[in-house]
């Protein structure tokens, strides 16, 4: 049944962005907000700068948070660059450029080792790697002068999680035509449904990050 | 033609008339319709004693009938404001920005406004470029009072701030709901935006949804004086409202409320102050506070963790009805949302 092949692949992907947004907005209501100051274009926050970096990496230190990945060492590979134990950072695809720009970022092609890395990861400095989603979190018109502001998720070990609940696992339904008030039988419907719950572990270990010039 | 679904409820108008939002179960309704029961055929002249929405029709428009005096004879209307919204709050509506060409440095702070648009009191707006006072660019602020195209009131004290914004935008917003949610730490009423004494109260832009018994975390900068509060966690003893003088004064759960009481001393730390405008541009992290966990309450015998303050998405689907709509104070108005098995626009 190729047709509901594909509904079930369109449904699961519904499914998990559906489960990503409503994480991120429990990320964006209750994050510690820290505006990039490091940046030159005039606005608060200003775009993200190797400073703002550096900084968040010197915040969750100083609260003990611990690193999410593990080094990938140098290896002997022309144009790579090793990368740091790291936290992670979550952000909108918007932020491309401005991550992009930061001084001595490394994109995910330039690692030693690209094995150990997931689709969505976009590169690293110093020790923050960034993850990038088109359904990263933006403040419309937040900034002090007006401009969008991409909220950055930055997090260590255990900074917050997912709770899932006995028997709500992720649920693929079809009902076939005769249902829903279908006297004809000419309509079948598909769908999907879960349980899902968002907690912060610990508030210390999570921090927005948030940039304009996006 | 079979419906998908049809909802139907009643409320009582408000005196004076303002908008009303009923909360939908589903999505975008097909077609939303809204009658004026106590004005229906009592021979008195009314504007807009039924009004509808239909797919397809931009978002504040409506189309009504008014009704005649004595004849009560209906002749139709249609109009481009002020009429029916769909809000999801998840995913909410963006708002045009409004200028405002002050705002004062004043208890509470007012800001000047040729064009309210459709801000009403209890909605949240968020100032930008308030020049002269970028120190709250940026900041969401809950709407305390409105003269409709004059100026809104914002729940801000900006006594002590050194100067007046001469110019700044504001901009309607909806957050999402999830709850708890952060809170901006501002003075109010007189209050510094955290009290120096025993058990500290902490006052904010907008109302919170903290709970009794939930914990707070605390974020300060150098920049707003009371830095010794940074990264400290508090338990909530009370919720309630800051009035002029800064008293105090607890509330029940569930009732609106602009202030906590925490179990933090800052008798001895330094006294809370608003960085200056200046400072404000070289920028800085906004003072705040954010929810920390939920328990064990203090004190409780049994132990217990309360569990009001879990997570949660509070987030609606809304259709308002603007005062066009609801032109009737006091009255009882009924309502339908019809939801179409197939809707096919050719």
């Amino acid at each position: 049944m190729p047709v509901l092949n594909s509904a079930a692949a369109r449904l699961g992907q519904a499914l998990r962005e559906t489960q990503d947004v409503l994480q991120r907005d429990n990320l964006e209501a209750t994050a510690s907000i820290v505006n990039s100051i490091g940046g030159v274009n005039g606005d608060v926050p200003s775009e993200m700068a190797l400073s703002d970096v550096d900084e968040i990496v010197s915040v969750l230190q100083q609260n003990d948070g611990e690193y999410i990945m593990v080094k990938i060492p140098g290896e002997d590979k022309i144009a790579t660059s090793p990368v740091g134990d790291a936290y992670g950072c979550m952000c909108t695809a918007r932020m491309i450029p401005v991550l992009n720009a930061i001084d001595e970022f490394t994109r995910k092609q330039f690692y030693p080792n690209v094995n150990v890395t997931l689709a969505s990861e976009w590169g690293a400095v110093n020790n923050v790697r960034f993850f990038i989603s088109s359904q990263g979190s933006v403040s419309p018109n937040a900034s002090l002068l007006g401009n969008d502001v991409a909220n950055c998720f930055v997090t260590a070990k255990e900074g917050y999680k997912v709770v899932w609940q006995a028997g709500g696992k992720a649920r693929f339904i079809y009902l076939p035509p005769g249902y829903n008030n279908d006297p004809v039988m000419l309509r079948h419907t598909a769908g999907c449904s879960f349980y899902q719950g968002q907690a912060i572990t610990n508030d210390l270990w999570v921090q927005n990050l948030r940039s304009t010039g996006i | 033609m079979t419906f998908q679904a049809r909802y139907s409820g009643s409320f009582t108008s408000d005196d004076p008339a303002a908008r009303h939002d009923v909360e939908l179960p589903q999505g975008q309704p097909d077609r939303f319709v809204v009658r004026n029961r106590t004005a229906w055929g009592d021979d008195a002249a009314e504007t807009s004693v039924q009004a509808e929405w239909l797919r397809g029709m931009a978002f504040d428009s409506f189309q009504s009938y008014d009704q005649a005096v004595t004849s009560g004879a209906l002749s139709t209307e249609a109009g481009t404001t002020n009429g029916f919204r769909f809000i999801d709050e998840m995913n909410p509506p963006q708002f045009a920005a409004l200028a405002t060409t002050a705002i004062s440095a004043a208890e509470p702070a007012v800001a000047t406004m040729a064009d309210t648009g459709s801000i009403a009191v209890g909605d949240i707006v968020r100032i930008t470029g308030s020049t002269g006072m970028l120190q709250i660019a940026g900041y969401d602020f809950q709407v305390d009072g409105v003269s409709a195209n004059t100026n809104i009131t914002l729940q801000l004290d900006a006594q002590n701030f050194a100067a007046a914004a001469t110019a700044g935008n504001v901009r309607l917003i909806i957050p999402n709901r999830m709850y708890p949610r952060y809170r901006y730490i501002v003075p109010l009423e007189d209050a510094a935006g955290i009290t120096q004494e025993a058990q500290a109260v902490v006052t904010f832009s907008v109302d919170h949804d903290f709970s009794v018994g939930e914990k707070v975390s605390f974020r300060v900068d150098d920049e707003f004086g009371m830095s010794e509060i940074n990264n400290m966690v508090g338990t909530v003893l009370s919720i309630g409202n800051m009035a002029e003088g800064a008293v105090y004064t607890a509330v029940a759960a569930g009732e609106a409320a602009n202030a906590i009481r925490v179990d933090i001393d800052t008798s001895a730390f330094t006294a809370f102050a608003f960085p200056t405008s200046a400072n404000a541009a070289d920028g800085f992290q906004p003072a705040m506070v954010v929810p920390a966990g939920a328990g064990p309450q203090n004190g409780a015998n049994p132990p217990l963790v309360p569990t009001s303050a879990a997570f949660d998405n509070r987030s609606r689907y809304l259709m308002r009805i603007g005062t066009s709509v609801i032109t009737s104070a006091g009255a009882t108005y009924d309502w339908w949302a019809e939801y179409s098995n197939q809707h096919e626009a050719e």
